[in-house]
């Protein structure tokens, strides 16, 4: 049977729920959800900031909402989650950005320990279950969509980043699984792999070296824009015009990393 | 000197090691099992374990077994707590702290292999914990191989599809009628290769030894 035609528009109301989306790449996402007119939950740690991204996703045409949220708290996410829909009434996309803070050290696998193994497992990995599991009665009643931050260090062997890396690749790897248990509920599932702007990036490029190498592997010569480059991508694959589109991880980087 | 192989205690792992001739095996150690919270538990038998490990010699080949021979696969959404702390985070810990010390055993310009299941993507359903883990690994040899290079260590992966093969397969047969092989032939034979002066210019690779289910 032939589905039906994809609509010119996406309905006003689709509701979303983006973790880390207090500054850098998940505010940028918010800020481009809310000029589709989307009723975005930034769910973070931090109120302030929180509160300040909402804002700016109201002056963009949405509806910015701050959920308090630590991914990797059980309790914290379900209750999130139920905010939103006791709020909202609805949840049609999630996206899970909040990554670790040891995200940006640069570590040999020699130095890395348990503390940072244990806080990259935590954010990204746990983050990601506790978030899709709490989701997902909501997002198949929406026939959803997920979206995943993963980064070209799944890709690539990161000498200084092993267990970023570790994470991301991981990530990677449960979302192409999700992507196949959940199609039949109606929910698709993807990763967006940036190479942005960033607060971890500002301090890496604090390093003139660091900074030259990154730029000069990237064709277009500059770092990606959190809400010009990497927001419309992640609002691509909310919508409605990507509903053929699940187990994918999309490269937004420049040309950095191109998938072979 | 020699082939020192690091993992699980177990006749698959034995079997590997019986394959490669390898002189020492070093067993993962017994991890107090995960409790009711989300809290790491088994830290300190990892961290006593690393300590142990780091008195090992030096040995021109390791090889590190990463399998966790989980035989019933379950959906995502149903996975418990403990499940996923079980088969993702514990896992990941171990392996990751366990290749560290295989770095750290392996003399310069020697050659490590990181073996880990990893089914082909049709038959990944209800294996979303394993494969995560997997792709961690391989991302992991990835990393290894760019920074140990400098002195010369060779770092791959060996991806196998062992315990994961679903009861149905989906889609064409796999190419080869020996899928999915075993462990003292197809599996022993990619990491031989892998480890042999054969291999002096691959770092970084995965090879797959699945029959061709994954092509």
């Amino acid at each position: 049977m032939t589905p039906d035609p994809p609509s010119k528009t996406d309905p006003p109301s689709k509701t979303i729920l983006i973790s880390g989306a207090s500054g850098g790449v998940g505010r940028g996402i918010a800020v481009a959800c809310g000029e589709a007119g989307w009723t975005v939950w930034l769910a973070a740690r931090r109120r302030p900031e929180g509160d300040a991204v909402a804002a700016e996703v109201d002056r963009a045409g949405g509806t910015g909402r701050f959920v308090a949220c630590d991914v990797a708290d059980a309790d914290s996410v379900q209750a999130a989650v139920d905010t939103v829909i006791e709020e909202s009434g609805r949840l049609d996309g999630l996206v899970h950005n909040a990554t670790s803070g040891y995200s940006s050290i640069p570590r040999s696998i020699g130095d890395v320990d348990l503390d940072e193994i244990e806080d990259q497992v935590a954010v990204n990995l746990r983050g990601l279950y506790l978030l899709g599991t709490a989701a997902f009665e909501q997002l198949r009643l929406a026939g959803g969509s997920v979206v995943v931050l993963t980064s070209e260090a799944g890709f690539e062997g990161k000498p200084l980043l092993p267990a970023y890396a570790v994470a991301k690749a991981a990530q990677r790897g449960i979302v192409r699984v999700l992507a196949r248990e959940w199609g039949s509920s109606g929910i698709r599932v993807n990763c967006v792999a940036p190479l942005s702007s960033s607060p971890a990036m500002d301090r890496y490029f604090e390093d003139p070296v660091n900074k030259a190498r990154v730029l000069g592997r990237i064709p277009l010569g500059r770092l990606g824009d959190p809400h010009a480059d990497i927001g419309p991508a992640v609002r691509f694959l909310l919508s409605d015009d990507a509903r053929f589109v699940t187990g994918q991880t999309v490269m937004i980087d420049g040309g950095s990393c191109p998938i072979t | 000197m020699g082939i020192l192989v690091i993992g699980q205690d177990d006749p698959p792992t034995r079997q590997l090691q019986g394959a490669l001739a390898a002189d020492h095996l070093l067993a993962f150690p017994a991890l107090a099992a995960p409790g009711d919270s989300w809290a790491w538990g088994w830290r300190d038998d990892l961290e006593r374990w690393e300590r142990q490990a780091a008195e090992l010699g030096r040995f021109d080949s390791v090889v590190v077994c990463c399998w966790d021979a989980v035989e019933v696969a379950v959906q995502f959404v149903d996975l418990s707590p403990r499940a996923w702390l079980e088969h993702l985070e514990r896992r990941l810990a171990l392996w990751m702290i366990a290749a560290k010390v295989g770095v750290g055993r392996c003399a310069d310009g020697g050659s490590l292999v990181m073996v880990v299941e990893r089914p082909a993507a049709l038959d990944t359903l209800g294996r979303s914990a394993l494969v995560g883990a997997a792709e961690g690994v391989l991302s992991l040899s990835r990393c290894m191989a760019a920074s140990e290079g400098r002195r010369g260590v060779r770092v791959n992966a060996v991806a196998t599809e062992l315990w994961t093969v679903p009861d149905e397969l989906l889609g064409p047969a796999p190419a080869l009628t020996s899928f999915p092989g075993r462990v003292d032939a197809e599996v022993a034979g990619a990491v031989r290769m892998l480890l042999s002066d054969d291999a002096v210019g691959v770092t970084g690779s995965v090879s797959t030894p699945d029959g061709g289910r994954a092509a």
